[in-house]
């Protein structure tokens, strides 16, 4: 490990070099559990789909911090800290379920869905013995930690914090883009697909907010001509770091002459599907796009590929493994041949997904790669020096939302 | 509900129907582990359904799978993006099948077959973890000679560890 301190491992004013460390540091990996994840950040916690009916609660992590997606007898959508107020035991141990009382095994004590705490055995002794006497124990003072919730046309958002700024501003440009997915319509989850990952949690926020890859790492689009780097598309980085978007128009035919020119591998001709109705889209959404990934920072990965709609989960576990939670999704009510193409599309993303298996072999590359280096650096200078807030880049060869993403980490971070 | 196996014994306890499900999977399992992968969709019929599905989505009654090929040209379809267009670090796989349970489906000259598997995998530095352990439910044609005509695997590990390349 470099001997500088988190104070000057990272010279201020270098956009363009990112340190090893930021993937390896134990030290780092607590700082953002209390400054990213416990900070002043929204959080995907689910989908309000997933929580139907009152008592019904799905049970999750923000940083390494047990949550519980509940919905309370009032009908309201709650995020809980799943943690018994008695002795910190975990509440809920399953996945999902239903309950109209949430008991911790431990002790029972009980609490309604959206955390208020109501029962605590023996709380008056036995016999005049024992209990909390009279006045000892408030109930209405303990319960769950709840947390501050957003619900957005379905996307269920939490923070920790008072002082974090409403969703909307906190997502600013990338707004119009995540309401073209989560538009108002009742969501219907197709299922989950979970994958662990050996590789610091932030190499995955990087890969996603990094076309440069996408045309060159995933060679079955590049080989069966579905999207390649010289396309038509955009990176759009939100003022605030905090929401960043990149897209690719449909139409991936042209330039193939500039990757025979450059005697790239990642493209090859002669290769058709067999079954080419895998790549068949359908009308869906609006917008000519083939391709959209919007990330939320800084846990929140949502996909738009073809007619799959997901959302990616990060939950990271330690400074060198993170866990993927891909939440599939299409609309309530829809047609029956749109939701058999979802499921069909399945097989592009995923743990074996055709356009996303590869990004772990990268990630685990980069984090064995960078072992014993923590004095080194990555070189991110794609595409120019700046971050563009704001502004669209009209290119998919740039690393700017890169350069984005490690500049909102840093203020969080203090480094 | 699972049918209780008072209800199942009578209908499957036919050996010779059983010898011939175990064989196919034998052969489909040594294509898997030794190759050549190309011969994997032959153990389908044309418009055979595969589908690795998450014990989790299998429970909750949810439709998306890890894979799902709909027509034996989606496998080979599978098989070319493996071979051509995937980049993973190299391993190999080794399938386990056991508890093989057959009968006759409703569907006449087809058996229903059930197994339980476990697939090991070995990375080319030697380390060996186990990828997958689960079940697979099969519907199986028998002339004019056995080839699956929909094969449901499902896995009941809650997270695959790193990615899974070769369909089990």
């Amino acid at each position: 490990m470099s001997s500088s301190t988190l104070e000057t491992f990272w010279p201020r004013e270098d956009l363009l070099h990112v340190p090893y460390r930021v993937f390896t540091d134990a030290e780092l990996f607590r700082r953002e559990q209390e400054r990213v994840f416990q900070g002043p950040t929204w959080h995907y916690v689910g989908l309000e789909a997933e929580v139907p009916t009152a008592g019904s609660f799905r049970t999750t992590h923000i940083g390494e911090v047990p949550v519980i997606l509940s919905r309370g007898l009032d009908g309201r959508v709650h995020v809980l800290v799943n943690r018994c107020a008695h002795r910190g035991a975990q509440v809920l141990r399953e996945v999902c379920g239903q309950k109209k009382r949430f008991n911790c095994i431990y002790h029972q004590w009980g609490y309604d869905p959206d955390g208020a705490l109501r029962a605590v055995p023996f709380q008056q002794g036995v016999e005049g013995h024992g209990g909390y006497g009279e006045g000892g124990l408030d109930k209405g003072a303990l319960g769950l930690q709840r947390l501050r919730v957003e619900v957005l046309n379905g996307l269920v958002l939490a923070t920790f914090r008072d002082d974090t700024p409403p969703v909307r501003a906190y997502l600013g440009g990338v707004w119009p883009q995540l309401t073209q997915v989560f538009d108002g319509r009742p969501l219907e989850v197709l299922g989950y697909l979970r994958q662990r990952v050996r590789a610091n949690w932030k190499l995955y926020l990087e890969n996603v907010k990094d076309p440069y890859h996408a045309g060159l790492l995933h060679l079955f689009v590049a080989t069966f001509g579905l999207f390649r780097s010289t396309q038509r598309g955009e990176t759009l980085a939100e003022p605030s770091g905090c929401g960043h978007l990149v897209s690719h128009a449909g139409g991936a035919g042209e330039h193939t002459e500039d990757y025979a020119r450059q005697g790239l591998s990642s493209y090859r001709q002669g290769y058709r599907l067999r079954a080419p109705e895998l790549m068949r889209k359908l009308p869906d959404l609006p917008g000519d796009v083939a391709v959209s990934i919007q990330t939320v920072f800084p846990s929140l990965v949502i996909h738009r590929i073809s007619n799959s709609l997901a959302t990616r989960h990060v939950l990271p576990r330690s400074v060198d493994e993170f866990d993927l939670v891909w939440t599939l999704f299409g609309y309530a009510g829809e047609p029956p041949e749109l939701r058999e193409h979802r499921l069909l599309q399945a097989n592009l993303v995923g743990p074996s997904g055709f356009i996303s298996l590869e990004d772990v072999e990268a990630l685990e590359v980069v984090q064995r790669g960078i072992q014993g280096g923590a004095g080194d650096t990555a070189f991110v200078g794609l595409g120019g020096r700046g971050t563009q807030p704001g502004e669209p880049v009209p290119d998919l060869v740039n690393e700017s939302a890169l350069r984005g993403f490690w500049k909102t980490w840093r203020a969080l971070m203090d480094v | 509900m699972e049918e209780r196996w008072e209800e199942r014994r009578s209908r499957m306890n036919d050996p010779w129907l059983r010898s011939r499900v175990e064989d196919l999977l034998y052969a489909y399992a040594e294509a898997l582990d030794d190759g050549p992968l190309e011969d994997w969709p032959g153990f389908f019929t044309e418009q055979a359904r595969y589908r690795l599905i998450p014990w989790e989505n299998h429970q909750q009654g949810l439709p998306a799978s890890l894979m799902l090929c709909t027509s034996r040209a989606m496998m080979e379809d599978r098989v070319v993006a493996i071979r051509e267009a995937s980049v993973f670090p190299r391993h190999v796989c080794r399938h386990l099948y056991t508890n093989v349970r057959v009968e006759d489906a409703a569907r006449e000259g087809h058996a229903r077959a059930r197994a339980n598997y476990a697939v090991f995998r070995t990375f080319e530095d030697g380390e060996t973890g186990v990828l997958s352990v689960g079940r697979v439910l099969a519907e199986v044609v028998l002339e004019p000679q056995p080839r699956f005509t929909q094969m449901d695997v499902v896995y009941e590990a809650f997270r695959i560890p790193g990615l899974l390349v070769y369909p089990i």
